[in-house]
Order: structure tokens, then sequence, then C-alpha cells
């Protein structure tokens, strides 16, 4: 007898308890816990942007050889921001840093790479932390994203 | 029933969360917390991961994708190319901070339930674990994949083609006649 190579079944479904458990609450009421939890987070979140913000710049400075090699760490920080940004409410500045982690894929992927658009937007994420999303803030993000689409970027906001 | 006053039972929940960023993994588990779930194994790296997935079942896995040495795809491949892990067909959602269609393909070819985006919002996660608690989609075991039916739509076959499901499908139309597990296993040792 020969066996069939594909086997399709229904597995056991461990999370089906959640809907018939003891001690049940609201979905709603869930979604308010956690967001009650995550609140309680945010101000030490907001915090860490500022060093992250400063640790990458750093690195972005530093000559095109050791920029260059640790192109890896500097995109893992960006996409760090990104997440934090975007945590904070702070898209601007996510989508900067979002430009960073792009041009560090773009040389993973294409082994295309664009060492001072890289500075620039590292540059431009200390002067997003100080201006904010406000005028100033929001003409940086234009001007960078600008930038972007030369470079053939797709990050948009 | 409204989707806010469906009742959930989550506190006897097990997640284990995946992700190298610890303000990430921190947020994750504050709202797996505010869920009232305080059973969570956090991990920092795939390496880790593996270790513990070996040995414990969780009831549902979180993983990043992009992470440093071994990204989250390679751990979710890992799992779902060992049948005899606890965690073979244990639900697992991917995150990333970037999602573009390449990445969320690449994520539910790999054999991931879904895929979120980061920064993961309570809602979409309650959401998620819902729809994984109501669901009884198939699991696919096959050489060239292993997970989740990736098949959401329901056309028909091509002319001369055949429906090779068709035994599983009879079988499993009803879930008191769904095979277990064990019972797969059964019938292949």
């Amino acid at each position: 007898m020969t066996r069939a190579t594909t086997i399709a079944f229904v597995p056991r479904n461990p999370m089906a308890r959640i809907l018939s458990g003891l001690d049940r609450k609201s979905f709603a009421d869930h979604v308010a816990g956690a967001e009650q939890a995550m609140q309680a987070l945010a101000p030490g979140l907001v915090q860490s942007l500022d060093s992250d913000v400063g640790a990458l710049a750093q690195l972005c400075r530093q000559e095109e050889d050791a920029v260059f090699g640790q192109c890896r760490e500097i995109g893992r920080l960006a996409l760090t921001i990104v997440e934090t940004a975007r945590f904070a409410q702070r898209p601007g500045l996510a989508l900067a840093a979002l430009g960073i982690w792009e041009m560090v894929e773009a040389l993973t992927e294409r082994g295309v790479w664009h060492t001072d658009a890289l500075r620039l937007h590292a540059d431009a994420l200390g002067k997003l932390m100080a201006a904010g999303d406000g005028p100033e803030g929001r003409a940086v993000t234009a001007e960078l994203e600008r930038m972007r689409e030369a470079l053939g970027s797709t990050a948009k906001a | 029933m409204s989707l806010a006053t469906k009742r959930l039972a989550l506190k006897s929940v097990q997640p284990l969360i995946v992700d190298d960023n610890a303000q990430s993994l921190e947020v994750v588990s504050a709202i797996l917390m505010g869920f009232g779930i305080n059973r969570t194994v956090k991990c920092q790296s795939t390496a880790e991961a593996r270790e513990i997935l070996a040995t414990r079942l969780f009831d549902l896995i979180i993983v990043d994708c992009e992470m440093p040495d071994e990204d989250g795809n390679a751990l979710v491949r890992h799992i779902r190319s060992s049948p005899q892990s606890p965690n073979f067909t244990a639900p697992i959602l991917m995150m990333s901070a970037v999602t573009p269609r390449s990445k969320v393909e690449a994520a539910r070819d790999d054999g991931a339930n879904f895929t979120i985006a980061k920064p993961v919002s309570p809602i979409i996660l309650l959401e998620r674990m819902l729809w994984i608690a109501q669901s009884s989609r198939l699991f696919i075991s096959d050489p060239g994949y292993c997970g989740p039916d990736r098949r959401f739509r329901t056309v028909p076959l091509q002319e001369g083609v055949t429906e090779r499901r068709n035994a599983d499908l009879i079988l499993t139309a009803r879930p008191e006649r769904a095979l277990s597990q064990d019972e797969i296993d059964g019938l292949f040792t």
C-alpha cells in the first residue's frame, strides 16, 4: 500500500477552551485591562527613544567603512525606534527610522548603499525628537520622504 | 452577541513570546498580562526558544519576524518541521514592524497562522486569538508545506484536477469525526 504524502487533519485546538472556560470576562474588559497595562509602560518606553536615537546617530557618524560594517546593528536599532515611536504616537520619527531600516534592507537584498542618505536620516531623527510632529517636524518628514522617493524607497506616511 | 460583549476565559492560556527587542517583549507581555494571562514565557532569542519548545507545550506562540542571527521565519519553519515536537500544530502569530506583502506571504508559507503589525494592539491581538479559538482550520502536513491550510476561499478545481482532500474532508467535516493528532500519528506507526 502506498502512503499518501499529504495529510490534512484538524488538530487539537488548545485555544478553544477560552470560549467555554470558567471565569470569563468580556472582550471589552480584556482590551481595557491590556490598554491600562500598556499605559503603565509608556513613560519608560518614550524615555528610551531619546537614548536609542542618540546611539543610532553615533553609529551613523562613524567612518564609512565602520558604518558599512555595522549596518546590521544600525538596522536593528532603527527598527527598535520604529516600534517605540509608533507606540509613542510619533509617526514622523517612526517613518524616518523606517527609512533607515529600508536602506539597510536595500543593501542586503539588492546591494544598494547610500551612506549620505543614511547619515542625513540619522541626523534628522535628532531634529524630529526635538521638533516633534509640529510644522517644523512635518517639513523635515516631507524632505526625507522626497529623498527616499528619489532613492526608490517605499517608506511613506 | 457583539464582539465587545463576547466572554472569554484567558487566565489559563500558556503563551510563548519570542522577540529580541526587550521593549517589544515587555509590551506584548503587558498586553497578555492585561488579558489576565500570567503564565507567559518570554524568550529573547530563537536558540532559547528552540530549547523550551522541545520540552514544553504552549497554547499560542507569538514570534517576531526580524531577529538577529536566526529570524522568526526560521523558528516557525523549525516548529513546523518536527511532527514529534509537542508544538508541531500550535497556533503561531508572527509580529513584524515591517509588513510588505512578501513578508506576510513568507510567514504564511512558513506555517504561521497570522501576521500582526507592530506595535501590537490589544484589540488586534485578542481578535486573532479569538479567531484561532473559534477556528477548526485544517492542518496540512506535506513535504513542501506544514501548517494551517492556506486556502481560505473555496474555488472550483480546474478541469481534470481531482480533489486530493476528499477523504480528509469527509473525516473532518464534523468536529466529532475529526482525527486527533494522536490518531493521525497512529496511522503511520
